[in-house]
């Protein structure tokens, strides 16, 4: 055969190939192994919703109900189908039969009741957030629960993922856990007992986690893998190269340097892909002290978004891994996001002339003021960007000083002592603008001591009414018009400087199929993910 | 003959520590006047992440753009100057705390030399970090913790020298004719002293230079300024892909610290001329 024809025929049988892989049948069988960086403290995220607990506690345990797609679209889980009243205020949900624990004993409705009473709600850190408005949970019978709530909440139907409200077995606890209230401190959380696809088989604390198929898993024929493992792997250059040696298939939510995620991404036998987090919705941007002049000032802090060069803070401190920001939604958002919005501008000139106006007129040495900066001390990237927009800030004369400090220390200046000027920071729109955006910017969460809440010192009543109306607002037209004033006031008064839609890079190789499915896919439990 | 003269004489007989010198003096000399040769500021974005040497920038970018040649000529200052500063820092408090201790004796020899060996039991380099992170990375903190790791050996060198030099005839007599301490510890002992001294000191310089280049690599530098250990650090991430990133900056400390050493050995040759005889 010559070179060409070989090519061609190489070609044809690459088309034949790509045509069968869908038809393809699941193969059964199989490990998976991922790494992630720290690793789990606990194997449920009532203990805490950090990402690595989450990985593996989604695995584990299951809720009432599973999503697919982007824009997750609630499917039957744990509730076999469900009903909601004409007003919003009563979900009745009927249960699948036949549900066992890993332990075997049946899964009923006291368990569901019990732990969103007694756990979720005290003790998940969105907790309250989802079922605060809830008046009473009934169990008229061992495969129905209903929900009663004091007011709608248009989120509602999206509050049963399982790292959001993970259903516990109420036998797991002993009875002096539930009365100390030791829910977070509980057996359970270091040895776990669910309904989900996987069980724990073992856990080395510094090395790995394995986790084993559940026999009796209610979906027949699943899941398909026999064992998901974690392999612990703290430095990253060193969990790049197990993926590239093939000792491990998958790096999820950016586990790997954004320098090693594009360069594996580049090679046959590895896909580095950016879908499957629209759930999640990580955003990025320059949290600013409100409190003080200059900072307190709209037009500086205008000036201040109009000299930052997102595009090229994307491409190049972050390898492309995410989207210049355009407001508090991210545009993945298919729902509440404003389609008309662009990225925040970058205009130099209209900064200085901004600040000119405003009054801070450049000095001898063409500075006009000094600030400083912190920023989130998550890695290298980090620092890079503080760099950048240092530099950013120089050309419009705005002279800043770089400080560092540990997560500690970080936490404390923001969030206790509220003494800082400027920092990064990123937080989740999770599934609902109303989860993940409110509490940055209404008024009622600036909180001394709480993380994540509103630490700027920014106070609007007329965003402050469109939240609450948003909360209360059935989605639908109605709601996404308050959605779109909400990004219109926050775009304009800028009481953080947005930066960048975080794009979380999962890398794996070939052989894994299925892992993308909906729109928090790595906190998905892979019961329909395979291997060759 | 002029003693200086002498001096110079028997350093120039050891060819190594003159090519050490003359290195020494290149890297300084490029610390000094290359920001105003070059002057490309080492934070400023000038072209694509990651190009290689031979461009349009000399030595190429780093992952973030920046001009590698400017971060060398930049971080030649912060390097140098914080291993100029902190040893001589270290050797000041050092001589000091050893030149009392070995004079005086007693209760207050054995203060000091419990406090001395109180810091030499912990590693050092552990304790710059601690002491860094402690008291967030500013080139002055960072300076400080890094004369506080090395004090301890210059003290216990004065100590000895001291120890050695203070019950002989000269010194005796000089407590005869009625001199007071201060004057015997200064002008009498501490220049016949000094000798060794200085040999510790200058290769303490290299020792400083590399510790302040390791904090850097950890990301414990000053974020504010540019150092050639914060150039590997870096560079680190992309060593996969970019080894030339790490490896000039490297190459910079490699030259900087092995020259500091020649020069050391050098002045340890000519300062201590019986040594090298026998």
């Amino acid at each position: 055969m010559t070179p060409r024809n070989l090519s061609r025929a190489l070609a044809v049988a690459a088309i034949a190939v790509g045509v069968a892989v869908p038809a393809a049948a699941q193969k059964k069988g199989g490990t998976l192994t991922y790494t992630f960086h720290p690793e789990p403290t606990a194997m449920s995220t009532i203990s805490t919703t950090a990402v690595p607990v989450s990985l593996v506690a989604s695995k584990i345990y299951e809720s009432l109900l599973e999503y697919e797609g982007p824009g997750l679209k609630p499917l039957p889980g744990l509730a076999e189908s469900w009903t909601v009243s004409k007003d919003n205020l009563v979900y009745t949900f009927k249960l699948r039969k036949g549900v066992t624990w890993h332990d075997g004993k049946p899964f009923t409705s006291a368990d569901v009741k019990f732990s969103i009473e007694k756990v979720v709600t005290p003790f998940h850190s969105r907790g309250k957030t989802y079922f605060g408005e809830v008046s009473a949970i009934d169990t008229p019978d061992p495969l129905t629960v209903v929900f009663r709530l004091k007011s709608p909440v248009p989120y509602f139907l999206r509050a049963f993922q399982s790292s959001e409200s993970p259903i516990m077995p109420m036998h797991g606890f002993t009875a002096d856990e539930i009365k100390e209230g030791k829910f977070r401190s509980a057996k359970i959380m270091q040895a776990p007992v669910g309904t989900g696809p996987f069980k724990l088989k073992e856990w080395k604390k510094g090395s790995h986690v394995i986790l084993e198929r559940h026999p009796g898993y209610w979906k027949p024929g699943k899941p398909y893998l026999d064992q998901v493992v974690l392999r612990v792997i703290p430095d990253g250059a060193a969990r790049a190269i197990a993926i590239e040696k093939g000792e491990v298939d998958l790096g999820p939510m950016s586990a790997l340097p954004p320098a090693e995620a594009q360069r594996l991404g580049k090679l046959p036998s590895i896909t580095a892909s950016q879908e499957g987090s629209e759930g999640l919705g990580p955003i990025m941007w320059l949290e600013v002290n409100n409190r003080s002049k200059p900072l307190a000032d709209v037009a500086v802090r205008q000036a201040i978004s109009l000299a930052i060069d997102r595009k090229r803070l994307v491409d190049v401190i972050w390898y492309g891994q995410g989207k210049p920001a355009s407001g508090p939604i991210v545009s993945g958002n298919p729902n509440h996001f404003d389609k008309k919005l662009k990225p925040l501008e970058y205009n130099v000139d209209k900064a200085n002339k901004l600040l000119d106006a405003a009054g801070y007129k450049r000095g001898k040495d063409g500075v006009r003021f000094k600030l400083t900066q912190n920023f989130l001390p998550y890695g290298e990237e980090w620092v890079r960007q503080a760099e950048f927009i240092k530099q950013e800030l120089r050309k419009v004369g705005i002279q800043v000083e770089t400080q560092s400090l540990d997560m500690g220390g970080w936490l404390k200046r923001i969030y206790t002592d509220w003494n800082y000027d400027f920092t990064s920071n990123f937080t989740h729109n999770y599934p609902d603008p109303t989860i993940g955006v409110q509490r940055a910017f209404i008024s009622t969460n600036i909180k001394r001591g709480a993380t994540f809440s509103n630490s700027m010192d920014y106070a609007n009543e007329k965003l402050d009414a469109l939240f609450v109306k948003a909360a209360q607002t059935a989605d639908g037209p109605a709601r996404n018009k308050t959605w779109e004033e909400i990004q219109a006031i926050l775009r304009n008064d800028l009481p953080v400087i947005f930066l960048m839609e975080i794009s979380y890079t999962h890398v794996w190789n070939k052989r894994v199929h299925g892992l993308i499915t909906n729109g928090v896919s790595m906190y998905s439990n892979w019961d329909s993910v395979w291997v060759d | 003959m002029n003693p200086l003269r002498a001096f110079w004489r028997r350093f120039r007989n050891n060819r190594a520590a003159v090519g050490g010198l003359v290195a020494l003096a290149a890297v300084v000399a490029l610390a000094i006047a290359g920001p105003m040769l070059y002057p490309v500021d080492p934070f400023d974005m000038v072209g694509q992440p990651s190009v290689p040497p031979g461009g349009e920038q000399v030595l190429g970018t780093d992952v973030a753009g920046r001009d590698v040649l400017a971060g060398l000529i930049h971080g030649g200052r912060v390097s140098l100057l914080i291993g100029f500063m902190a040893s001589l820092a270290a050797t000041l408090v050092g001589l000091v705390l050893g030149a009392v201790a070995g004079y005086y004796g007693g209760r207050i020899d054995d203060l000091i030399m419990r406090t001395t060996e109180f810091f030499l039991t912990i590693p050092s380099f552990v304790l710059a970090v601690v002491l860094v992170a402690i008291f967030s990375p500013t080139i002055l903190n960072i300076t400080v913790a890094i004369a506080v790791v090395s004090w301890p050996s210059v003290a216990r060198l004065a100590r000895a020298e001291f120890l050695a030099h203070r019950d002989r005839e000269y010194v005796q007599g000089c407590r005869a004719i009625g001199m007071p301490d201060r004057e015997i510890i200064l002008l009498q002992i501490l220049p016949n002293a000094l000798p060794p001294v200085i040999v510790v000191s200058s290769l303490m310089v290299a020792t400083a230079i590399l510790t302040e280049s390791g904090l850097s690599f950890l990301g414990l530098g000053d974020p504010n300024q540019v150092s050639w250990g914060y150039m590997i650090g870096v560079a680190r991430s992309v060593l996969r892909t970019a080894w030339w990133m790490a490896a000039i900056p490297g190459a910079m400390i490699v030259v900087t610290v092995l020259a500091i050493n020649l020069v050391g050995e050098g002045l340890n040759d000519a300062l201590n001329p019986r040594l090298k005889q026998r």
